[in-house]
């Protein structure tokens, strides 16, 4: 009973909670900066990227993946500037094609033969593979799943880069017009943040599957909007509702209906983007100061 | 000395309009003066702004202080329109003020206590320290713009640009503005406000820029003011008129 938790349930929770913790920072930047949507898009341009570094690889390598799902995203900003200057219509349709295209895309390649021989398809994409992450040696480090490890750096380096920046990110996030006239190069920071955006994305999206990243870019993020005066209690708590999420939905999905004696546990991806959901629900309707049924 | 901002042949085309937002505007900021860039709506005041501080692209040429403007950063401040930020943004005012020093505090380095207080002492200015603490989407319009003007004083430039400062805001706030405004006057700073007001401009500024996608005028206020430049700038399809 507890090495199964240690093999299969304690790495899935793991990488729901580092991922999670990891959009929700990185989220509560571009719920700030009104590009929420930007976490979604880029989960789902990322797609063909994987795809292609996937095929080339022959096996789930993360450099190549990311290496694919970094060339994916620049590719996308490249047509949508195209697709804006030719196509003669608004910036916002021109993501809309693009996105959608290039997720499509990505369907398409995973669904290829090649794609279809090893263990990433299209389902695996989109609701992620918690359940199938797997420690065979608990205690042995050097047998600790690769998605953790990534998960691990990445959460690292989005720390390091939030706090080096934090001032940058605080002005170029308020008030980037400021920011400009006072020399701070507000491309080169929303670059970087994007990247970062990119990364966390293709890696939480091979752990965790892509409606994972779409919900914690920004839940946790849009109720800790609802909970905090600051920047930096806005970051902590978007990372705690992060953490919880992750946590709670894997027990309410794998191990709550087992122990209710049912024969099948739910989708755990799903369970902790309602948790993240149900969450922002509650804390727009109570929040005690920002809520709509405050006292 | 040469003047604090030197336009000449400034145009602005935005992308996907047939008529240039501004044309061929040439200016000269006098050292130490209160300018007001007045002219009716969609005239260009904040586009003029917007260019001269290098946020959009334009053809001719704008000298700081006689250097590029990318060698002056640290000698203009910068106050937007209120309208232009997220007021529920999870910052404080304290926050805001500080802002205007991040510029001398310079990248990467963080902001310490030191620079808090300095902040506060800004706040203290626009008579807003009691308020220091407050997530600025809970005070009014005008101490928002109070707020605004707390950091602007923050930059302590040399060339000061604001836009619409005196809009829509209550008598208090009006009187702090206007006196922040002459002290700075008094410590021989060049500003340059966007003012929509035409009435209250001969109070309080000593030149006046009259635009309407051109300049129309410009000098010392009482002569710019005259009938005949304001029906010029506010009547008559201008463009015609001039060419």
């Amino acid at each position: 009973m507890l090495d199964e938790f240690l093999q299969i349930d304690l790495p899935a929770i793991l990488v729901a909670v580092l991922a999670s913790i990891a959009c929700a920072l990185l989220g509560s930047f571009l719920v700030l900066r009104k590009q929420a949507l930007m976490g979604d898009a880029l989960s789902h341009v990322v797609l063909p990227g994987i795809a292609v570094g996937f095929l080339l690889s022959g096996h789930i390598n993360p450099l190549y993946m990311m290496g694919g799902a970094l060339a994916a995203c620049l590719a996308s900003v490249l047509l949508i500037n195209m697709i804006k200057t030719w196509g003669k219509i608004e910036p916002g349709a021109a993501m809309g094609i693009v996105f959608t295209t290039m997720f499509a895309l990505g369907i398409v390649l995973l669904e290829t033969k090649i794609g279809s021989k090893v263990h990433l398809d299209a389902q695996h994409a989109l609701y992620g593979a918690l359940e199938l992450t797997y420690w065979p040696d608990p205690g042995n480090l050097s047998t600790l799943p690769h998605q953790i490890l990534t998960l691990g750096a990445i959460l690292i380096l989005i720390t390091i880069f939030i706090f080096l920046f934090f001032k940058e990110l605080k002005i170029t996030s308020f008030d980037p017009v400021l920011a400009t006239t006072m020399g701070f190069k507000t491309s080169h920071l929303n670059a970087a943040l994007m990247t970062l955006v990119a990364l966390t994305a293709v890696a939480s999206f091979e752990a965790a599957g892509s409606i994972i990243v779409i919900a914690m870019f920004i839940c946790p993020a849009a109720t800790a909007r609802m909970l905090c005066d600051n920047l930096k209690s806005q970051l902590y708590v978007a990372a705690m509702f992060g953490a919880l999420s992750g946590l709670l939905g894997y027990i309410l999905a794998a191990l709550m209906p087992l122990w209710l004696g049912f024969e099948h546990s739910l989708s755990a991806s799903g369970m902790i983007a309602v948790t993240a959901g149900f969450f922002q629900m509650i804390a727009m309707l109570f929040a005690p100061k920002y809520g709509a049924l405050k006292s | 000395m040469p003047a604090p901002l030197s336009v000449k042949n400034l145009s602005v085309h935005y992308h996907l309009q047939d008529e240039p937002a501004l044309s061929s505007v040439d200016y000269e900021a006098t050292p130490g003066h209160l300018t007001a860039i007045i002219g009716p709506n969609g005239a260009g005041k904040s586009t003029f702004l917007k260019a001269v501080m290098g946020l959009i692209p334009y053809t001719g040429e704008v000298k700081v202080f006689g250097k590029q403007l990318k060698d002056q950063k640290q000698k203009i401040a910068y106050m937007p329109q209120r309208s232009s930020v997220d007021w529920d943004f999870p910052i404080s005012a304290l926050d805001v003020a500080a802002m205007g020093l991040y510029g001398k505090i310079g990248f990467m380095r963080r902001v310490t206590k030191q620079h808090k207080t300095e902040a506060l002492s800004y706040l203290d200015q626009v008579g807003m320290a009691d308020y220091a603490d407050r997530q600025i989407g809970q005070l009014s319009g005008g101490q928002q713009q109070r707020v605004f003007l707390a950091r602007t004083l923050a930059q302590n430039a040399d060339l000061y640009f604001m836009d619409e400062p005196l809009a829509g805001v209550d008598i208090t706030t009006e009187k702090i503005i206007i006196s922040i405004l002459e002290k700075l006057k008094k410590d021989g700073k060049t500003i340059l406000v966007v003012h929509h007001d035409l009435q209250s401009v001969g109070n309080f500024f000593d030149d006046a820029l009259l635009l309407n996608r051109i300049k129309i005028v410009e000098g010392p206020t009482k002569q710019v003011l005259t009938p005949d430049n304001l029906a010029k700038a506010y009547k008559t399809p201008v463009l015609t008129d001039v060419a």
